[in-house]
């Protein structure tokens, strides 16, 4: 009975190849975008996975109060963790995770290796000092050395497996114990251990792990907080972590105090901890943190949604195009039903059908599922396509073939039982599907489309506010801009000042360089910040703005085309001893008019200037925020960039240019390559996750469209069947070809006007609620609805005409004959 | 065998009623052979599709062996239809993803006859129809003759004490015809009772009796 049921599945599948190949294809697609999606969320659910009690470990954070704005800060001030280790109780473990940065590692050296000098990138050579307490938190393996004994003097170092290969690629792990490396030319190091690398993605992301040594801490260290200095808790509740926490909070009360008398410093300061259960430190994008890998939960619920819409497309588009067929499969099902096979029968073969189907369509998306993830390339990180978790994954595919059979099939089923076998006996044949007004078929079309019309509209406004703000006028001209920046080490080499001010007027000399100017970039993400005070009058209280400092030189407002609306240009000086502000500065100051702000003393304490210029608004962040005070300066010491104007006229010349100045580059600094990038790519940089769902909503809008196409191009087949003998007549009667494929296709246009204008409102919310976040920001207009419905249309058009047209042109006697 | 009293039977459209069966009554006794006749539209065929319990009437009485089933459910009905009643379309009716022994085993399966029995029926029911050369054929690849030997062959194999014919040699040659009706006859000789609806006065030669039709209505009986 099963075989048989099995083998007749297979026959009918094979014998309609064209439709079966439809749903394949269609639930391909379907299925494997599920499955790339599937593979991204999983890796990202999996961060800190097996974490051992990882529900009772937490993050201590800072929480700081700026300007009556709350803001959370991933770091804390050193001496805390040794308060809360020594003075606080209540608590299993503290562990401190305090991040380094060396430039450098040299390996002397050792047996066959001959010594090498690596510069470290910081996004991969994360040092982390630590205690041993650390390895009791995290699940390492040892491979070599041992943990009591691995992290207890200052000289030693624990190298991951990963790490440790890369050192000393000859070597086995137990002879590299005892070896030595050196950071930074000074600091000498002994491996003491290696452990394995962790098995789970991870915030734990070091691979080589320092003793942190305790020393007497100021007590300016107490207000002082560094983003990489971590610190772990681990409680047997939240209640107890809230209790340390309180504790921690009066002795840090306290320090202030302290401080505030022996200081007397003019500005407030409002810091309170915070804790953060670990599992939510990977989620946490509301608090970006230097080099940690973060993902917020809406994008995932976003994937998740996408995921679930295209497999459900997938779906809808199998059980039209099943559905399609159900004309020509009544006789057997009549026949079937006549020699007495019951419901339940019927229902096994049409889901042994389904089951078939969705198998074949499994086994190609396995096969396309890793092309797949090249193609989005970028979009996925490098460590996704090779992560792997057999049991979760197995789940996952069991639970979508289930769901796709359940979904796609049991519909198709219940339509087949509802076949009465007296039909075939009649020459009814046919039971009419589709052709009322409204049917589940046309609804579900419908909802294709809207989907569908989603997908494209949303993408055309992403695309829209992406070109806006690409190309939106900044306030500064960035045309034909390169930037080079001075790796911070080279600032201890001897006459590094002198040097770079050298170079910068070498580069000047070269023929196809316009100009040259030193300093922070005008749309950056290197400025600082400071509370700066303004004092009308004598003895009036002071008006405090917090001010964004840029450092430049002379040269930079003319490089720039910015336009100086009062005052003049700072003149040459080596220190600071005026400013220039932009409006947003001048009206925060109080400042009525630019002439009004000059000579006016603004500043901190013991760096008061005057106002020497006022600039005109540009965008000195990007789109998301707004045009902020900001206060430009010089000073010699902290110009570090070079803005290299090139000759936008003679672009051809641009190579022989960038050799020159990379010629003059080795000169001054051989010890290090010039590096450089232009300007705009940097600026379209700051809208990399924008770009990145720009691209995912383009391939999930073709995804969409061509599904969706899919079931349109069963719908037109059936309907083109189940009409054959009205288009004969009307053909006889003197109907023309065009006028038939007309009425054919009108209904189509209508389900997809129908489906425009139900998506209608849903985007415009969504796309107003994703722009919200952008302070400068498109308005949405009618035209990406406009295209969209037509781009739905020709779409569609174009998919049902080749059956409309064929049913049109088929000779009216051959579908007149067979009644 | 089937007793049915004052059958009534409408078709209904939005605007229309139309009266398919009008206080029909007929008996048929067991291994009767009976032939209906009658004009297109008289409702020769919606008597056929409510005797074989493939359509529901709306009025009036049917007994089947004495059992009253006018009222039966669709699973009583199909319980019934696949142990009693055999069928044989003039269309023949048989499912193209299934081989010629196949089509003739699915009524077997249907009705759980174990494999062993049922290769065994299957067997001596395509030799019956001397069909057996192309068991493993599709029903695409023969001639019309032999595929409804074979729709013949499927309508007897539960051995069903009743066999309903809609116009069997309708789609079929005289000589093929022939065959068909001389298979019958053989059948009704071996004790199975058949009504056979047919516009053939040829093939109603065949029954033992005529029932003539005309506008739901049985009109006239004659003897063979």
């Amino acid at each position: 009975m099963i075989m048989l049921t099995i083998k007749t599945a297979l026959r009918h599948l094979f014998r309609n190849k064209f439709f079966t190949m439809l749903n394949i294809i269609g639930l391909t697609i379907g299925i494997g975008s599920c499955w790339i999606l599937y593979t991204i969320i999983s890796y990202e659910l999996s961060y800190e996975k097996d974490f051992p009690h990882k529900e009772q470990t937490y993050r201590v954070l800072s929480r700081f109060l700026n300007d009556g704005e709350e803001k959370l800060f991933g770091g804390i001030s050193k001496p805390i963790y040794f308060a809360l280790k020594e003075d606080v109780t209540g608590h299993n473990r503290v562990v401190p995770v305090f991040r380094q940065w060396p430039n450098s590692v040299t390996i002397p050296e050792t047996g066959q290796q001959i010594r090498k000098t690596e510069d470290l990138d910081p996004k991969q050579h994360i040092v982390v000092a630590t205690e041993t307490s650390y390895f009791d938190m995290l699940p390492y393996q040892w491979l070599a050395g041992n943990k009591q004994q691995a992290l207890t003097e200052p000289h030693q170092v624990v190298l991951t497996e990963k790490r440790a290969r890369q050192y000393f690629p000859q070597l086995k792990v137990e002879e590299i114990i005892g070896k030595t490396i050196i950071y930074d030319n000074t600091t000498q190091k002994t491996v003491s251990g290696i452990v394995t690398n962790l098995p789970f993605p991870s915030e734990f992301n070091g691979q080589e792990f320092v003793l942190l040594e305790r020393k007497a801490y100021e007590l300016y260290e107490w207000t002082n907080t560094n983003g990489g200095d971590r610190v772990y808790l681990q409680t047997k509740s939240k209640s107890d972590a809230d209790h340390i926490i309180q504790q921690m909070q009066v002795i840090l009360n306290d320090k202030w105090e302290q401080f505030r008398q022996q200081t007397r410093p003019d500005y407030t300061f409002d810091r309170s901890l915070y804790i953060m259960p670990l599992a939510e430190s990977h989620f946490s994008t509301y608090m970006p943190e230097w080099l940690v890998d973060k993902t917020s939960k809406s994008v995932i619920y976003s994937l998740i949604g996408v995921g679930i819409f295209l497999l459900m497309l997938a779906c809808i588009n199998y059980i039209n195009l099943i559905t399609a067929q159900m004309p020509q499969r009544h006789k057997e099902i009549g026949i079937r039903k006549t020699l007495g096979s019951s419901q339940k029968i019927l229902i096994f073969q049409i889901l042994t059908e389904t089951t078939i189907i969705v198998l074949l369509a499994l086994a190609l998306s396995a096969a396309f599922v890793p092309a797949g993830i090249n193609l989005l390339d970028s979009l996925v990180k490098e460590e996704v396509k090779t992560f792997s978790t057999p049991f979760y994954f197995s789940l996952f595919i069991a639970t979508t073939l289930l769901i796709t059979i359940l979904i796609s099939g049991l519909y198709p089923a219940w339509l087949m039982t509802k076949v009465k076998p007296v039909d075939i006996f009649s020459n009814r044949g046919q039971i009419q599907i589709g052709h009322g007004k409204f049917t589940i078929r046309r609804s579900l079309i419908v909802f294709q489309f809207v989907v569908a019309q989603i997908f494209i509209v949303g993408t055309l406004i992403v695309g829209q506010q992406l070109r806006y703000v690409v190309q939106k006028d900044m306030g500064f001209n960035k045309e034909a801009v390169m930037i080079s920046e001075l790796p911070g080490k080279l600032t201890a080499s001897p006459n590094f000042h002198e040097k770079k001010l050298l170079l910068a007027e070498n580069i000047r000399q070269i023929a196809g360089v316009k100009d040259v100017s030193m300093g922070t970039t005008p749309l950056s993400q290197g400025y600082s910040s400071s509370r700066y005070s303004y004092s009308p009058t004598e003895g009036a209280d002071p008006v405090y703005v917090r001010v964004s400092k840029g450092y430049i030189d002379t040269s930079f407002i003319r490089f720039y085309d910015l336009k100086l609306l009062a005052g003049q240009n700072l003149r040459y000086s080596d220190t600071t001893n005026t400013f220039i502000i932009n409006e947003a500065g001048m009206r925060a100051f109080g400042f009525t008019t630019p002439d009004d702000a000059l000579g006016k003393i603004i500043g901190q304490d013991g760096q008061k200037y005057p106002v020497a210029g006022v600039v005109k608004d540009f965008h000195q962040l990007d789109f998301f925020h707004e045009i902020t005070p900001l206060v430009l300066m010089s000073d010699k010491q902290a110009l570090y960039i070079y803005n290299i104007k090139l000759d936008a006229e003679k672009r051809q010349h641009w190579p022989q240019t960038i050799a020159a100045i990379q010629e003059k580059w080795t000169t001054v600094f051989p010890e290090t390559a010039f590096d450089y990038s232009f300007y705009d790519d940097k600026i379209a940089a700051l809208y990399e996750k924008e770009q990145q769902l720009f691209k995912l909503t383009n391939i999930s809008t073709a995804i969409a469209i061509f599904i969706s196409c899919l079931g349109l191009f069963g719908l037109a087949k059936v309907i083109s069947i189940q009409r054959n003998k009205e288009i004969g007549i009307r053909k006889v009667l003197g109907a023309s070809v065009s006028a038939i494929v007309a009425m054919l296709t009108q209904d189509f246009v209508r389900m997809v006007l129908i489906a425009t204008l139900i998506a209608a409102p849903i985007i415009w919310w969504a796309a107003n609620k994703w722009l919200e976040d952008f302070i400068y920001r498109i308005e949405i207009s009618g035209f990406p609805f406009l295209v969209g419905g037509l781009i739905a249309i020709v779409s569609s058009l174009l998919t049902v005409s080749f059956q409309t047209i064929k049913a049109a042109i088929t000779n009216p006697v051959k579908s007149l004959r067979s009644e | 065998m089937i007793k049915i009293k004052d059958l009534q039977k409408f078709y209904r459209t939005e605007e229309v009623e139309t009266i398919a069966l009008n206080n029909l009554s007929m008996h048929v006794k067991e291994g009767e052979f009976v032939a209906v006749m009658g004009p297109s539209g008289c409702g020769k065929s919606t008597l056929l599709n409510i005797v074989g319990l493939l359509d529901d009437l709306d009025d009036g009485s049917y007994l089947f062996n004495d059992i009253e089933v006018a009222k039966f459910n669709e699973r009583k009905r199909s319980q019934l239809r696949k142990h009693q009643i055999g069928f044989v379309f003039q269309s023949f009716n048989l499912i193209d993803e299934l081989t010629v022994y196949e089509n003739v085993e699915l009524p077997l399966i249907y009705t759980k006859v174990p494999a062993g029995e049922r290769k065994k029926r299957v067997e001596e029911v395509l030799e019956k129809v001397q069909i057996m050369h192309r068991r493993n054929h599709f029903p695409q690849q023969l001639s019309g003759g032999q595929q409804q030997r074979v729709a013949v062959a499927r309508a007897v194999v539960n051995n069903p004490k009743l066999i309903l014919a809609d116009e069997p040699t309708g789609n079929l040659d005289s000589k093929n015809g022939n065959e068909v009706m001389q298979l019958l006859t053989e059948l009704n000789e071996a004790g199975t009772t058949i009504i056979m609806v047919t516009h053939s006065e040829h093939d109603a030669k065949y029954a033992d009796r005529v029932i003539r039709m005309l506008d739901g209505q049985v009109i006239m009986e004659s003897v063979g």
